[in-house]
């Protein structure tokens, strides 16, 4: 079967599966549906149809949530963008006003007292935490539907008390990227009959197993050959599938290199690859030492991407603004953007951790291995989320820097299973599982470029 | 504290032959008065308690010891329950933060097994199934971040001080001390080496223990003076190993009070916390939370807990606050603008500018001075002649006596507690009032249709994206 038939098939399957949500949401009576997106999914455009459709066709007064500030903008932005006509209201923080350009929009009425909302159809966005401290003034059915975009970084504790406030849920999520962050001390209750700190969709469908949980069939931003490798790996309950056709999404260069191993790793992306990795020889690094060397290649990827005017083929060429560096660790993020000034690439170029990259997109992606360097693995490093996140932010190719060994402290690696309470989920041994599935593959195609 | 760091700050320690501090403050409070120290014996692997040494550190302590362990009668804990309750209502009584002392972790993993053990059991008297939740209490609020109530001897040693031995040898408190109060004319790590061959975990010695359970089985078999005179001996020797276990808590308080470091300024709120929770929980018997609106409200409390613990640490602690700033935590910046049309009013903006190259800011993070007189959210980041600026717009502080100047210098710090329960509480009431079947039954489930099905609704959606 031909790539574009293919294509073809995943669009058609996942028009069916957006209609399926509507039906599922709108015209039958479950209290909540759960719908699991793989990244570059349309999420937000899916909430958009849904909250639209609700609002608009069936009168229905609408409320939107998200955990964070920027997420619950960016959903303004794009609703009022496909749908202008839409009447919006913004809750926000008093002490929070919103972003400038929200404020001027004469569509959007910005409100941070919940008695001041409005009733009727429409919609009313906000994040999770400004809805839950409105409780208390707000009636319990106040919406017709609630809406809960990227609903796997909310602990279950934030959506909870929201509940009630509507008839019916819609939770959208990835379940792939990263596990929402709850502090303190929490072991102990990771067997409590209620686990109000786990993923909000993950607690609601253990209690509620016979809930309909519907997958997204379809990415639009990965590239087929990425989703053949970390679908498997991140995301094995969740099949899904490329929607964009080869030919959309090739990678060239104006210049050609001078053939060394990161024109090597640079030049398989261009052939059609698009996960490599680029390894220095293994060093053991102490615990939240900063790897000089593997920054140093980090920002030599990005300028010689740059030199070489990368080309997104049919597109445009490449910019700072295309290329972004994700790496799990602050410091070294620091290291790897001093390092690109040096080499003359400026602020556009975004770097930063996987927690702030989720939501996030670049053509092109450098990513430092989370396991690079490390002798001994821990649940930190091993976590599937980070990686997850890391693997899945680009449309065109992403280079895994890092170091060799990676392979041998995954043998090596110790599984402890001891200190886990019965019955409660194993996310490093998921990790563990899932790193080493990845490096497996990447190696076995030959993708691990060895400086 | 990276590793290569300890490594060099242990190789140091070892130099130097003796414990090195790594914090400029203590992270405890200075020491209530009274004191409760509790040094229990526990069988090996069986978790079950044979002896406690307890009472205030600064006077000879009382010791129960419980020749048959195993047996269901626990009459003979009712001294400790009694001294437990005593000293539980004469710091309520006096509105004061409780202080419990504890050896080592095992110490109060004992402890909170007696509080599983007793707090609902209906063989047991009302004064035990008090002295259960007690515990209970004891064992909950040592599991908040910066609680003060609760102080482990071992580990509060070792978030003060390295030593100049591997780590692992650190969890014996016997080893540790050798480092931090040394013998003089000694090697700490022979004095080390020698005090670990000696249980430092709440078990009494092996031969003595293998005396004690030959012993016992005299006294279980035998009757008149055999048996009394085997329950003498055990008694004897139970005694004396709960009164080492004492000994060596007390020498750890000592030693860590020596260390001589000043009161970290930020741990009034964190007194403040841990004596309302402990005393709260000490005084009642509160079951363990169960229900979704309890448990997230538990949730939410160790939040806040950890985000007061960390505030504090590092407003109050110049090496902590190092840390934090090598993390990218704390900066330390100038400020190089100052935006307030009208003083004392918002809207207030202030530009920073750092040239720390670890930033963990972005648009939306909160800062605070470290003072605590301003706070602000970061507006926007960005590079200019190799340093990093930041555009915040306060949110606290704006009147003109606390607005910072141009070219005042100070450390940012993103820790920036806000307490929230009260609201937080009304949030929890509400939701445990409607009592959403989607959070409180489990197997919800909805069928059939309410709308019409008949209805292409995804093309519906396509022609309202075109605006039609």
């Amino acid at each position: 079967m031909s790539q574009t038939v293919t294509t073809v098939s995943v669009v058609a399957r996942d028009r069916d599966v957006r209609r399926r949500v509507l039906e599922t949401v709108l015209q039958e009576t479950h209290p909540a549906v759960v719908v699991d997106s793989p990244p570059g999914a349309g999420k937000t455009h899916l909430v958009e149809t849904v909250v639209a459709t609700a609002a608009h066709h069936l009168r229905m007064h609408v409320g939107v949530i998200a955990p964070r500030v920027e997420q619950v903008h960016d959903l303004v932005r794009r609703l009022r963008q496909g749908h202008p006509f839409l009447p919006v209201q913004l809750l926000h923080a008093r002490g929070r006003l919103p972003d400038p350009d929200i404020l001027a929009d004469p569509g959007v009425v910005s409100v941070d007292r919940p008695a001041n909302l409005r009733r009727g159809p429409g919609v009313v966005v906000t994040t999770a935490a400004k809805l839950a401290f409105s409780v208390p003034d707000l009636q319990a059915g106040q919406f017709d539907l609630l809406v809960c975009d990227e609903s796997y970084q909310l602990p279950w504790k934030d959506l909870a008390p929201v509940l009630h406030l509507a008839h019916r849920h819609l939770l959208v999520g990835d379940p792939g990227q990263l596990r929402p962050i709850v502090r303190g001390d929490l072991a102990r209750y990771e067997a409590a009959r209620h686990k109000m700190h786990w993923a909000a969709p993950r607690e609601l469908l253990r209690q509620n197993p016979n809930l309909p949980r519907l997958q997204l069939p379809a990415t639009w931003r990965l590239p087929q050959d990425t989703v053949e490798l970390v679908q498997p790996s991140f995301y094995p309950d969740l099949s899904f599938a490329s929607a964009v056709a080869l030919a959309d999404r090739q990678l060239g260069f104006g210049a050609a290199g001078i053939g060394d191993p990161v024109d090597a790793a640079l030049d398989q992306l261009a052939a059609g690859a698009t996960l490599v990795g680029l390894l220095l020889p293994a060093r053991p690094l102490e615990v939240d030492e900063v790897d000089d060397e593997v920054a140093e290649l980090a920002a030599h990827v990005v300028a010689r991407l740059l030199e070489r005017a990368a080309t997104w083929v049919g597109v445009r060429q490449l910019t700072e603004r295309d290329i972004g560096y994700v790496d799990a660790h602050v410091a070294s993020n620091a290291r790897v953007r001093a390092r690109l000034r040096a080499a003359g690439v400026g602020p556009a170029t975004m770097t930063t951790t996987p927690e702030i990259w989720q939501g996030s997109q670049r053509p092109m992606m450098v990513a430092k291995h989370t396991l690079s360097g490390l002798a001994r693995l821990d649940g930190f490093a091993l976590d599937p989320g980070r990686l997850c996140v890391m693997t899945s932010r680009h449309q065109l190719g992403v280079i895994l820097v890092g170091r060799d060994g990676v392979a041998a402290a995954l043998e090596r690696h110790q599984h402890d299973t001891a200190e886990r309470p019965s019955g409660t989920e194993d996310a490093q041994w998921a990790g563990w599982r899932a790193h080493h599935r990845l490096w497996t593959a990447l190696d076995t195609m030959g993708r691990l470029i060895r400086i | 504290m990276n590793a290569t760091t300890e490594t060099l700050g242990r190789v140091l320690a070892r130099h130097q032959g003796r414990a090195l501090p790594i914090r400029s403050t203590f992270a405890l409070s200075e020491d209530p008065s009274p004191v409760f120290a509790i040094a229990p014996i526990k069988m090996v692997a069986e978790e079950i308690v044979q002896a406690i040494a307890f009472g205030d550190p600064d006077g000879p302590p009382q010791v129960v010891t419980r020749w048959n362990p195993l047996s269901r009668d626990a009459g003979d804990l009712e001294i400790f329950a009694a001294a437990l309750n005593d000293y539980v209502e004469a710091v309520a009584r006096g509105d004061q933060l409780p202080r419990f002392w504890l050896p080592h972790r095992s110490a109060l993993t004992v402890v909170e097994l007696l509080g599983h053990r007793y707090r609902t059991n209906q063989m047991a008297s009302d004064s035990l199934r008090r002295m259960g939740w007690q515990c209970r209490a004891i064992a909950e609020e040592a599991t908040y971040g910066g609680q003060q109530a609760v102080a482990i001897a071992g580990e509060i040693l070792r978030a003060h001080v390295l030593t100049g031995q591997a780590p692992i040898k650190d969890g014996h408190l016997g080893a540790l001390l050798a480092w931090v109060a040394p013998v003089a004319g000694r090697d700490p790590a022979e004095v080390a080496d020698e005090q670990a061959l000696v249980p430092a975990s709440g078990v009494l010695e092996r031969s003595i223990d293998d005396r004690v359970e030959g012993l016992r089985r005299e006294a279980k078999r035998g009757r008149g003076p055999v048996a009394a005179r085997a329950r003498a001996e055990i008694e004897t020797r139970l005694t004396q190993g709960a009164l080492n276990e004492w000994e060596l808590l007390l020498e750890a308080r000592r030693a860590f009070w020596s260390l001589g470091l000043p009161e970290g300024p930020g741990l009034g709120p964190l007194v403040a916390e841990s004596k309302r929770r402990s005393l709260y929980r000490l005084q009642q018997d509160l079951n363990p939370p169960s229900r979704p609106h309890s448990l997230a409200r538990l949730v939410d409390d160790h939040e806040y807990a950890a985000d007061l613990a960390e505030d504090a640490d590092v407003r109050g602690d110049l090496h902590v606050r190092e840390l934090a700033r090598r993390k990218g935590r704390a900066l330390l910046a100038e400020v190089v603008r100052v935006e307030q049309p009208r003083s004392s009013r918002r809207p207030c903006y202030v530009t920073l500018r750092t040239t720390q190259e670890v930033l963990r800011v972005r648009q939306g993070t909160a800062l605070r001075d470290i003072g605590g007189r301003v706070e602000g959210r970061v507006e926007d980041v960005w590079e200019a002649r190799g340093a990093t600026l930041l555009r915040l717009e306060l949110t606290r502080g704006v009147q003109r006596s606390r607005v910072p100047v141009v070219g005042d210098v100070t450390d940012w710090v993103d820790t920036a507690p806000h307490d929230l329960r009260r609201r937080r509480r009304e949030v929890h009431d509400a939701m445990q009032a409607a009592a959403s079947p989607l959070v409180y039954d489990q197997g919800v489930v909805g069928v059939g249709t309410s709308g019409s099905p008949s209805v292409d609704l995804l093309a519906v959606a396509e022609r309202l994206r075109r605006g039609a």
